[in-house]
């Protein structure tokens, strides 16, 4: 029969969060936005995190304190204009420079509007704007978190920013992933508490009530166990390529997938006795460069294969000073017969990293000049390192230097042509060395892989090739470190096949050594992160993650060709063929290209082609590509926030119409919050009493009813 | 108890009814919103009709308020056997006279319990439902006045229902309100038994109001004005229950009066001056519910009168805006 108690259709909202519960949820969204920020110190230029979320933090802590909107408008501009100073000034906050200097820079961004030139506004306008947006975002939440009490949908959207971050960028969110499901489930959980507390307005429900410990616990042990099961369960692989070392493979060419590539740990190190092993990829800035073009950058070589790693022999180092380097570098590491020299490269390099003394060069090196200038460099032969001393010998920091080297260009015709007999019998016994201990089927490999082929250079081209047409795989993570008494080589041709530029570069070598054809291991830098800076200059930001090792090989006339194994990387170097012997490259590559992955075919010879004579072209055409990333990147997070917008719009700030089978005080129940009770009640029994009362049906009463109409939607609305 | 002190946060309640209130409140715990609904009733001088299982307090309801408004109480618990002139009083041959003296029923009280009324037979029934309506009672052609304020609360038990004669529909329409008490609270049971530890809190209870008030308070009710946007929200709510597919006897026009009535008199508790949509909103499924009668086809398919009113409710637009009337 029917209760007077289930006939209300509106429960009120006489309680709200207790104070704790709502401390603790606006915690956690700080939690969350800090992961929203976090990525962006990595992938983009902004710095000083923390400086946002303090003012993040501001604007909630003035909501949560209920501060009046005009002092809250008040303290976070001012806040906000204190964090812009800390960013951009170092003059007194107090003086009035900086304030007519942001206003300048306002008019100039104003007129990029116009002229819709987006990516020319300034870093302090761009902070100012990411400011306001921060501000906004705080307040939806706010709004969202308390009256509304949904969060679903922000937690949801955090996983997707991380998501598609985590595909498309270097950023790894598994941990940030993770961390984002135990707070958005906390989250949730205190705003489900809270919402059980208001229902139980309702003394019948009281009872039922589970209470919040048991809600606390169980969603915890819920949210635990669901972490737990998440981390251990076996994860398949990813069906798919991850796409952004894919498109570089294929349309970047050498400069973009070198990221990739790297050292052991952190990138340039001068022990190489054990290779193997997985290492973390480590993007701190080691040199920036300009340059002529996307050349690798040549540290030193090794020549004695351990079978565990390479060590130098026979070094003899040499001291002398900067001007003498082109005689001294002729005389003792020459690189490459005079026949094969090109363009000479003139490069400016200033060294980031600190107690760096090594340098680092495109080729014969014919002049330099050193910052700080020194009496002192050191050039150890044959191995071709060079680093700056100071007067007791000791490696002394380099700042900076110039250099103009030689970029070398490689006939095929002379290589196909090269005498191999003509190999300097000492310089064959070092560079054909092998451990005694190296499997035979290394060498039995080696053999057949050449088997038909008459010449060197051939024989060499089709090892280079090798590991990209066979089932090799390019892996950092997962590459074990050889047993005691395995072979480096032998366990990465036969048994584990993935490895990174270490493998596949000492693998080529000693294959190569097991033919007789002297070869030496090379290590460096690629080509590192490069920019077109127009006239055919190039800046370059090589990073730890950008060392890299290669193969020379020796042929006589033509001096130590560098060969590139490594799959997903391309040989910078050019090689000019001349117009008859095309034809037969051309067999050549069809015969390649029966067995090769198709694709990757069609990478290499792109890649070739446009270093062959148009290095630049090649350069430009991969910064286009890489910005259509960008831009598809900077669309999709757009669509995301304008959703976001348009979901805040559609629930945050505009009220729901009045349904007709309402009342007046039904309708402002259901939407207003309880502090917003007080000034509304007068209002409604105003409006009431005028449009009701005994005189509401003058005209003058009409009016005023009307008027408290408006005010009364006026404040539901605020 | 959250439309209630929902409706009183916006409204302040008329300091004599909440002094009523509070002492009824001080014998039957909780249950707020029916002894309001119950004050409603007796300002429109109107009756009504309980239908609850025994045992929950309706007697106890019932002489509280009485008391506390300085009424005087009886009680008539109506069986099969029980004649007509046991409810309104027999004359009786006075032999030191020689003449015939009138011996008054039960029914001259101010408030009258009429309990288990579906027991007895229709006649007895029409007996006291004729007092109800007329105001007085005829014993051999006398017509005895009742006294002033006279309600009757008449109960039905809704389960046990052999051998019993349920009131017909055209009776029914005779009760302003029909309610229900319904069982209390875990938290209300609990502190019931403590207060009923040592002796009935009903034998201390004092009358906050005089019968004179309590006229006067009726008379005011009359007063509470009722615009015309409201009368019409009321009679398109009765409108509503004869075009509903599922009714098969739409609400009298006696119903509409009822309903205008207790919304008046609800304002006045509520310590307004004129009726807002709300208080029919809240009073329509009490005033209405007993005066609907539905198809057997509704009935098969388990739905119920307040079922089909919850849905007339939210059809009807509510005045708000002048444009919307």
């Amino acid at each position: 029969m029917f209760q007077p108690k289930s006939q209300c259709p509106v429960q009120p909202k006489s309680q709200s969060h207790s104070h704790w519960t709502l401390l603790f949820i606006l915690v956690l969204i700080t939690l969350l936005i800090w992961e929203w920020m976090k990525p962006l110190t990595l992938l983009s230029d902004t710095h000083s995190v923390h400086l946002f979320l303090l003012f993040f933090i501001s604007v909630l802590v003035l909501n949560f304190l209920k501060t009046p909107w005009s002092v809250q408008l008040v303290l976070n501009s001012l806040l906000m204009l204190y964090l812009l100073h800390e960013l951009y000034f170092e003059i007194s906050f107090l003086s009035r420079e900086w304030l007519a200097y942001w206003l300048d820079d306002w008019r100039v961004t104003f007129r990029l509007i116009l002229e819709r030139r987006w990516a020319d506004i300034s870093f302090l306008s761009r902070t100012f704007a990411f400011f306001f947006l921060i501000w906004y975002a705080a307040v939806c939440l706010f709004r969202e978190a308390v009256l509304k009490r949904r969060m679903l949908w922000f937690v949801l959207l955090t996983i997707t920013y991380l998501a598609v971050l985590d595909t498309f960028t270097v950023f790894d969110a598994s941990g940030a992933i993770v961390r984002t499901f135990v707070l958005g489930f906390s989250l949730l959980i205190f705003l489900q508490m809270s919402r059980n507390r208001n229902s139980a307005g309702s003394q019948e429900a009281a009872h039922k009530q589970r209470s919040p410990f048991i809600w606390m616990v169980s969603g915890t042990g819920v949210m635990l166990l669901c972490t737990f099961i998440a981390v251990i369960a076996p994860k398949a692989g990813p069906a798919w390529p991850d796409p952004v070392p894919f498109m570089a493979e294929y349309s970047f060419g050498d400069n973009q997938a070198s990221n990739s590539g790297s050292i052991r740990r952190s990138g340039y190190g001068s022990s190489d006795s054990v290779l193997g092993g997985p290492f973390v990829q480590d993007d701190t800035i080691v040199f920036r460069a300009e340059t002529e073009s996307g050349h690798y950058w040549r540290g030193e070589s090794k020549d004695f294969y351990t079978g565990q790693g390479w060590k130098s022999t026979g070094e003899v180092e040499r001291l002398f000073s900067a001007e003498q380097i082109g005689d001294v570098w002729e005389e003792y590491v020459p690189l490459y017969a005079q026949s094969s020299e090109n363009d000479g490269v003139q490069v400016t390099v200033s060294i980031e990293e600190d107690a760096w003394s090594q340098i680092f060069y495109p080729g014969d090196i014919r002049s330099l000049k050193v910052t700080p200038s020194t009496e002192h460099l050191s050039l150890s032969a044959p191995s071709g390192k060079l680093t700056l001393k100071d007067d007791e010998g000791q490696h002394r920091p380099l700042k900076a230097y110039q250099l103009v080297g030689r970029q070398p260009v490689f006939s095929v015709e002379d290589l196909l042509d090269a005498d191999m007999s003509q190999v300097p019998e000492d310089l064959r016994a070092t560079y054909t060395q092998l451990p005694e201990t190296l499997p035979e089927r290394v060498k039995t490999l080696a053999r057949d892989e050449t088997q038909g082929l008459e010449t060197v250079y051939e024989q060499v081209k089709h090892l280079e090739s090798f590991f990209r047409m066979n089932d090799f795989e390019y892996n950092i993570d997962d590459v074990p470190v050889p047993d005691e008494g395995q072979d480096y080589v032998d366990q990465f041709l036969f048994e584990t096949k993935r490895g990174y530029c270490d493998h596949f570069s000492t693998a080529m070598v000693v294959m190569l050594r097991t033919l007789d054809i002297p070869a030496r291991w090379v290590k460096g830098f690629t080509a590192g992160e490069l920019q077109y800076e127009g006239e055919g200059r190039y800046t370059s930001i090589v990073r730890r993650l950008n060392a890299h090792s290669w193969v020379e090989v020796y042929f006589p006339d033509v001096g130590w060709v560098p060969f590139e194994p490594t799959r997903t990387f391309a040989n910078p170097f050019t090689f000019e063929q001349d117009e008859a012997l095309e034809s037969m490259a051309g067999v050549d590559e069809e015969e390649e290209s029966a067995e090769q992955d198709e694709e990757e075919d069609e990478a290499n010879s792109e890649i070739s082609g446009s270093l062959n004579d148009e290095t630049d072209a090649g350069h430009l055409w991969s910064d286009r590509v890489r910005a259509m990333v960008w831009f598809a990147l900077a669309a999709l997070f757009s669509v995301i926030l304008l959703i976001a917008v348009y979901f805040f719009s559609k629930t945050g700030f505009r009220v729901r119409k009045k349904e007709r089978f309402e009342t007046l005080r039904e309708y402002v129940q259901s939407l207003a919050s309880s502090d917003q009770y007080g000034e509304l009640k007068t209002l409604i029994r105003q409006f009431e009493s005028m449009r009701y009362g005994p005189n509401a049906g003058q005209y003058g009463t009409r009016r005023k009813a009307r008027k408290m109409w408006d005010a009364i939607m006026k404040k539901l609305r605020s | 108890m959250a439309p209630f002190s929902n409706h009183s946060y916006f409204d302040q309640i008329h300091p004599k009814m909440a002094q009523v209130m509070a002492n009824v409140q001080k014998v039957i715990i909780g249950k707020e919103s029916l002894i309001e609904l119950m004050l409603v009733s007796i300002l429109a001088k109107g009756h009504v009709l309980l239908e609850d299982v025994p045992g929950v307090g309706k007697t106890m309801l019932v002489r509280s308020l009485a008391k506390s408004l300085g009424c005087t109480f009886k009680r008539i618990q109506f069986t099969p056997d029980l004649l007509p002139s046991d409810v309104t009083g027999v004359s009786v041959y006075h032999q030191k006279d020689m003449s015939f003296r009138f011996i008054e029923g039960p029914v001259f009280g101010h408030i009258v319990l009429a309990d288990e009324i579906n027991r007895t037979s229709p006649k007895t029934q029409s007996a006291l439902l004729e007092a109800m309506e007329e105001g007085h009672v005829t014993v051999d052609g006398d017509t005895k006045p009742l006294p002033e304020p006279f309600l009757v609360m008449a109960t039905q038990n809704p389960i046990d229902y052999e051998g019993t004669f349920p009131l017909p529909e055209a009776q029914l329409d005779r009760f302003l309100l029909k309610l229900k008490i319904g069982y209390p609270d875990k938290k209300d049971e609990l502190q019931m038994l403590s207060r009923l530890q040592r002796d009935h809190p009903i034998e201390s209870l004092q009358s906050v109001l005089t019968i004179e008030e309590l006229q006067q308070f009726q008379q005011a009710v009359g007063h509470i004005h009722v615009d015309d946007s409201i009368k019409d929200y009321i009679v398109s709510l009765t409108q509503a229950t004869r075009q509903h597919e599922n009714v098969y006897l739409g609400v009298s026009p006696r119903g509409s009066v009822a309903l205008l009535r207790a919304s008046q008199s609800m304002a006045f508790i509520r310590g307004r001056e004129y009726v807002i949509p709300d208080d029919v909103k809240l009073l329509a499924p009490y005033a209405l519910s007993h005066r609907l009668i539905l198809h057997a086809e509704a009935d098969y398919h388990g739905i119920d009168v307040h079922q089909v009113l919850g849905d007339i409710i939210r059809k009807v637009p509510v005045p708000v805006d002048k444009e919307t009337v």
